[in-house]
C-alpha cells in the first residue's frame, strides 16, 4: 500500500515537472489567436507564422550563433583550464577551481547590470561579442567541473605506459588524454550552449533594439502580446535543444551525459 | 536434490527448517533445505559460494520470503514475519554499523526500540561492552575503529536484545588470519557463554570445524551431510564433503587419503605391517613450518598424491628424488553415514 | 610539463573571469558607494546612503523579506516533493532508472522563460493559485529547482549500504523507524546540500518571479532591474545587488548550522 502511494505521488511529481512544458508545446496548436490550454483545434499556422516574423528568425539566428560562440570559447577555455587544474596539478588547485566557479555564486541579474554598465565604460557594443563574452563567464564552471571530472576518471597508470613507450608530454596530451577527455569536453560544450541558448538574465541587458537573442525576444513579446505565437516559436526552441542533446548523446553516450552533468 | 539425513532432523529442534526453497528468475537456489537446530547450539553451514548457504541465512533472517517451506522457532512459525519482528540478531560481513552512530549508539539501537528505561540501556550496554572487551571504545565512531572492534561492536548490538537465535553471516572475512581465529575464539566462547542458538555462514573449513557443535555442509542449494566436526571430517558422506573439508588424495578404488595419514619415506624401505606403499617420484616440498608438505607423482594416478611430515623431519628429501609413499588402510575414509 | 606552461593553461579562462566578472563586479561596487540625484543621475559624491537606505525603506524591506520568504517556502517545498522522488529512484533499477532521471532532468534543458511561459498558461487570472501572486513565483521555482534538491539527496542515498537498512531491520527497526533513524540522519548531507543550492537559486532568481511576479510582487532581483533599467538609479540598485550576494552566503551560512544542530539532536535521540 505504501508502494502505492509512493509510486502515486512519484507520479504526480513527474507531472508537475512536464506540466508547463507539454502546455506549452500542445498550446501552440491551437486555431484560436490567442493563447489557450487546451488548444482548440489543430493547427501549424503558428508555426508559419514565425516566418512571417523575420525578427524572430533573426533572433533565433543570433542565438545559434551566440551559443556556438559560447560553446567554443568557454568549451576552449575551460578544458584547457581543467587541464591545468586536474592533469598538470598546478599548486594552488583548489584556489582556482573555486576562483573558476565563482560566477556560479554571483546571481545571474547583479553579473547582468554589471556587464551593462562594463560594457558602457569601455565602450563594447551590443552585438555577438558581449554575449559571447557574458554567457562564457556563466558557462566557464560547468565546462571546468566537467572536464575535471572527467580527467579525474583517467587511470593514471595509462600516461605512464605512454610514456615508458616513448612518448614526449605533447604526444601524450595529444594522443591519450585528449581522446580520453573528449566525451566530458564535448559534454562540457553543450552544457556552455544550452546555458547561453536558454539564458534570459544576462542577454537582457545586453540588447539593443536590432539585437536580441531568442529569448529576450520572447520575454519582450509575451508582456504586449497574448496570441500563441509565443508557444509556436518556445516549441521551436524546445525542440532544437532536444535533437542537440540527442545528437550529442549519440556521439558520447547518454551515461556521460548525466553522470557528469548532474554532479554539480 | 538429496540431503544429508544423519542428524538433520532428528529430536526437537528449537530452530527447524522444513523444506525450504527459494527461486531467483529460473534459478533455484535454495532446494529443499531441512534442518533441527537444537537450543544453544552453534551450527555452521558451510559451502563454497553459490551454494545457497547466505540465502538460507536471509530466509531465517526474513530478507527474502522462501517459495515453500517452515521456520520454526520455539514453536512459532515465523517465515511469514517481517526481519523486524522475528527478534533475530544477526552480524553481517560487512558488520554494516550505522555510520552516524558511536559504538555505545550502535549497540544501544536495539534497546532503545524496545523502549526500556534509561537506567536499563545503560546496564546492558556496559554489560555487552564488557562482555566483548570494548570498554573504553563506546565514544568511537565506526571509521575510527578497527575492523575487530567493529565485529566485536556488530556482535554486541545484536546480542544486547537477547534474541531467540544468533545469525552470522561469513563475519571473519574481512580480518587477517590471525585476527580471523582470535575472533572466532572469542565469539565461540560468548556464544557459549550466553547459551544463545547460533547460525554461523561461511565457506572457510577450519573455521567451520573449529568451533561449531555441528556442520551443515552445502552444495547446490541442498544440505549435503550434516553432524560434528569430527564425524563431517572422518566419516563424510560424500566424495564433494570430504573434498569440501578438508585436502584429499584420491586413489583408484576408490580409495580416499587425508594428506595427514600419507607418509612419505626413503625408495627400498620395507613396509610396516598392514601398510599399503606406492611408488613415485617427488615434485616438491614445501615448508610450513610446523609441517612439510609433499607432492608426490605416482604411476597410473591422475593426480599428485600429496602427503605431509613433520617441520622438524630429520629425513630430508629432495625433488625428483625416488620415493615411496605409505598409509595405514584402517584410515583411509570411508563414504556414506555408519 | 613545465610549470610555466601549466599556468598558462589557466589564463585564458582567468583572463575571461577577471576582465569579465572580477573587475565589472568591482566596479558596480563603487557605484554602489556614490550618490544619486534624480536630476544630475549617478553623482561623484561617496555615500553609504544606498546601503542604509534599507533601515527606513519600508517597500525595500518588504521585498528583502518577502524574497526570503519565497525562498524558504520553496526549498521547503523541494524537500517534500523531491526526497521522495529521490527515494523512488535509488529503489529504481535499469532502464527505468535512467529514463526517470532524463525526465527529472530534461525540464532543465527548456528555457526558464518558456517554463514560466508554461506555468502563466497553466495558472491564469482565476483558480487556486493565481497569476502575479506570491505562491504563483513559488511554484515556477520549485518547478525549475526541483532537479537539484533529487541529485544531491540521491547521492547521498546511494552511499547507504543496504546492509546497514538490514540491520536495524533485523534489531527490530520497521521500515518507517529504519528511514527515521537511520535513512534520513544519514542523508542530512545531500538533503543540506540540496536546500542550499535550492535556496540560492530561489534567491536569486530573475526570469521566474519576473514573469510570474508581474508588476506587483517584486522579488530583490526584479527590484535591481526596475531600478536600474527603469528609474536609472545604478547606485541604489548596484547596492542592493550585493546586499542581495550577502543575504545568500549568509542565509546559506545559517543553513549549515542550523541543519548540523538539529543532526546531532537525531543521533542522540
Amino acid at each position: 500500500m505504501m508502494r502505492t502511494l509512493h509510486r502515486t505521488y512519484v507520479a504526480l511529481v513527474y507531472v508537475f515537472l512536464i506540466a508547463p512544458i507539454a502546455v506549452v508545446m500542445l498550446a501552440s496548436l491551437t486555431t484560436t489567436s490567442f493563447v489557450t490550454f487546451p488548444p482548440r483545434g489543430l493547427t501549424l499556422a503558428w508555426y508559419a507564422a514565425i516566418f512571417a516574423h523575420p525578427e524572430f528568425v533573426n533572433s533565433l539566428t543570433l542565438s545559434l550563433v551566440v551559443g556556438t560562440g559560447t560553446a567554443l570559447v568557454a568549451g576552449t577555455f575551460g578544458t584547457l583550464a581543467a587541464v591545468a587544474i586536474a592533469r598538470e596539478r598546478v599548486p594552488g588547485a583548489g584556489l582556482w577551481l573555486a576562483l573558476l566557479s565563482s560566477p556560479l555564486v554571483i546571481p545571474t541579474v547583479v553579473l547582468g547590470i554589471a556587464l551593462l554598465q562594463w560594457f558602457t565604460i569601455v565602450a563594447l557594443p551590443a552585438g555577438v561579442v558581449p554575449l559571447v563574452i557574458g554567457h562564457t563567464v556563466l558557462a566557464l564552471p560547468y565546462v571546468v567541473r566537467l572536464v575535471c571530472a572527467g580527467l579525474a576518471g583517467i587511470d593514471p597508470a595509462l600516461e605512464r605506459a605512454a610514456a615508458g613507450l616513448g612518448a614526449t608530454p605533447l604526444q601524450r596530451l595529444r594522443r591519450v588524454t585528449l581522446p580520453l577527455i573528449a566525451p566530458s569536453v564535448i559534454a562540457g560544450g553543450l552544457f556552455a550552449f544550452i546555458t547561453s541558448f536558454d539564458d534570459l538574465t544576462v542577454a537582457l541587458f545586453v540588447v539593443s533594439t536590432n539585437v536580441m537573442t531568442l529569448p529576450v525576444r520572447i520575454y519582450n513579446y509575451m508582456q504586449f502580446n497574448y496570441d500563441p505565437l509565443i508557444t509556436s516559436v518556445s516549441t521551436v526552441m524546445i525542440v532544437l535543444s532536444i535533437a542537440l542533446v540527442i545528437i550529442v548523446e549519440r556521439v558520447i553516450g547518454v551515461g556521460r551525459l548525466f553522470g557528469k552533468a548532474a554532479a554539480r | 536434490m538429496e540431503q544429508g539425513n544423519r542428524d538433520a532432523l532428528a529430536g526437537n529442534g528449537y530452530l527447524t527448517l522444513q523444506g525450504l526453497r527459494k527461486r531467483y528468475g529460473d534459478r533455484e537456489v535454495v532446494c529443499g533445505v531441512d534442518l533441527a537446530i537444537a537450543r544453544g547450539e552453534l551450527i555452521c553451514l558451510l559451502g563454497p559460494s553459490g551454494c545457497g548457504k547466505t540465502t538460507t541465512l536471509n530466509l531465517v533472517a526474513g530478507f527474502t520470503e522462501p517459495d515453500a517451506g517452515s521456520i520454526v522457532v520455539d514453536g512459532h512459525a515465523v517465515e511469514t514475519l517481517p526481519p523486524h519482528r522475528r527478534n533475530m540478531g544477526m552480524v553481517f560481513q560487512n558488520y554494516a554499523l550505522f555510520p552516524h552512530l558511536n559504538a555505545y549508539e550502535n549497540i544501544a539501537f536495539g534497546l532503545r526500540l524496545r523502549k526500556l528505561a534509561a537506567g536499563e540501556i545503560e546496564r546492558k550496554v556496559r554489560s555487552a561492552l564488557a562482555l566483548t572487551h570494548l570498554e573504553g571504545f563506546e565514544h568511537s565512531l565506526p571509521r575510527e575503529l578497527s575492523g575487530g572492534q567493529q565485529q566485536r561492536v556488530a556482535l554486541a548490538r545484536a546480542l544486547v536484545i537477547e534474541p531467540t537465535v544468533l545469525l552470522l553471516d561469513e563475519p571473519f572475512s574481512n580480518l587477517d588470519a590471525k585476527l580471523r581465529r582470535t575472533m572466532r575464539d572469542e565469539v565461540r566462547e560468548i556464544q557459549k557463554r550466553t547459551g544463545i542458538t547460533t547460525i554461523f555462514v561461511t565457506h572457510d573449513q577450519e573455521e567451520a570445524l573449529a568451533i561449531s557443535d555441528r556442520v551443515a555442509v552445502m552444495s547446490g542449494g541442498a544440505i549435503e551431510d550434516v553432524g560434528t566436526p569430527f564425524a563431517i571430517y572422518h566419516q563424510p558422506r560424500s566424495r564433494f564433503v570430504a573434498s569440501f573439508v578438508g585436502d584429499l588424495n584420491e586413489i583408484p578404488g576408490p580409495i580416499y587419503l587425508r594428506p595427514e595419514i600419507v607418509r612419505v619415506r626413503r625408495a627400498g624401505s620395507e613396509p610396516a605391517a598392514s601398510r599399503r606403499q606406492l611408488d613415485g617420484i617427488l615434485e616438491s616440498v614445501n615448508f610450513l613450518g610446523a609441517r612439510r608438505r609433499y607432492t608426490v607423482r605416482c604411476a597410473s594416478i591422475s593426480s599428485a598424491i600429496v602427503a605431509e611430515g613433520a617441520g622438524d623431519d630429520a629425513e630430508t628429501f629432495s625433488v625428483g628424488d625416488h620415493v615411496i609413499v605409505e598409509w595405514d588402510p584402517a584410515q583411509a575414509l570411508t563414504l556414506g553415514a555408519p | 610539463m613545465s610549470r610555466p606552461w601549466a599556468f598558462a593553461l589557466l589564463v585564458p579562462a582567468l583572463a575571461v573571469l577577471t576582465f569579465f566578472l572580477a573587475i565589472p563586479l568591482v566596479n558596480l561596487l563603487v557605484t554602489s558607494f556614490h550618490a544619486y540625484s534624480s536630476t544630475l543621475g549617478v553623482t561623484t559624491r561617496w555615500t553609504f546612503e544606498n546601503y542604509t537606505r534599507f533601515l527606513f525603506d519600508r517597500f525595500y524591506i518588504d521585498v528583502l523579506v518577502r524574497t526570503l520568504r519565497v525562498g524558504l517556502e520553496t526549498t521547503a517545498l523541494c524537500v517534500v516533493m523531491g526526497y521522495p522522488v529521490a527515494l523512488f529512484l535509488q529503489q529504481t533499477r535499469g532502464a527505468a532508472r535512467n529514463w526517470l532521471t532524463l525526465l527529472l532532468l530534461s525540464p532543465l534543458l527548456v528555457s526558464m522563460v518558456i517554463r514560466a511561459y508554461g506555468w502563466v498558461i497553466i495558472l491564469g487570472r482565476n483558480g487556486p493559485v493565481p497569476l502575479y501572486t506570491e505562491g504563483a513565483i513559488i511554484i515556477g521555482l520549485v518547478h525549475v529547482s526541483l532537479a537539484y534538491m533529487v541529485l544531491p539527496i540521491l547521492a547521498s542515498l546511494e552511499q547507504i549500504e543496504p546492509s546497514v537498512l538490514r540491520a536495524a531491520a533485523s534489531l527490530g527497526a520497521s521500515p518507517f523507524t529504519t528511514f527515521r533513524r537511520v535513512t534520513l540522519p544519514l542523508t542530512f548531507p545531500g538533503l543540506l546540500a540540496g536546500c542550499v543550492i535550492v535556496f540560492s537559486l530561489s534567491v536569486s532568481a530573475f526570469v521566474t518571479p519576473s514573469i510570474l511576479g508581474g508588476t506587483r510582487v517584486k522579488l530583490l532581483s526584479t527590484y535591481i532591474y526596475d531600478q536600474v533599467v527603469s528609474l536609472l538609479n545604478w547606485p541604489y540598485g548596484s547596492a542592493i545587488g550585493f546586499v542581495l550576494i550577502a543575504v545568500s552566503t549568509i542565509a546559506l551560512l545559517i543553513f549549515s548550522r542550523v541543519l548540523r544542530r538539529s543532526h546531532t539532536d537525531v543521533v542522540l535521540g
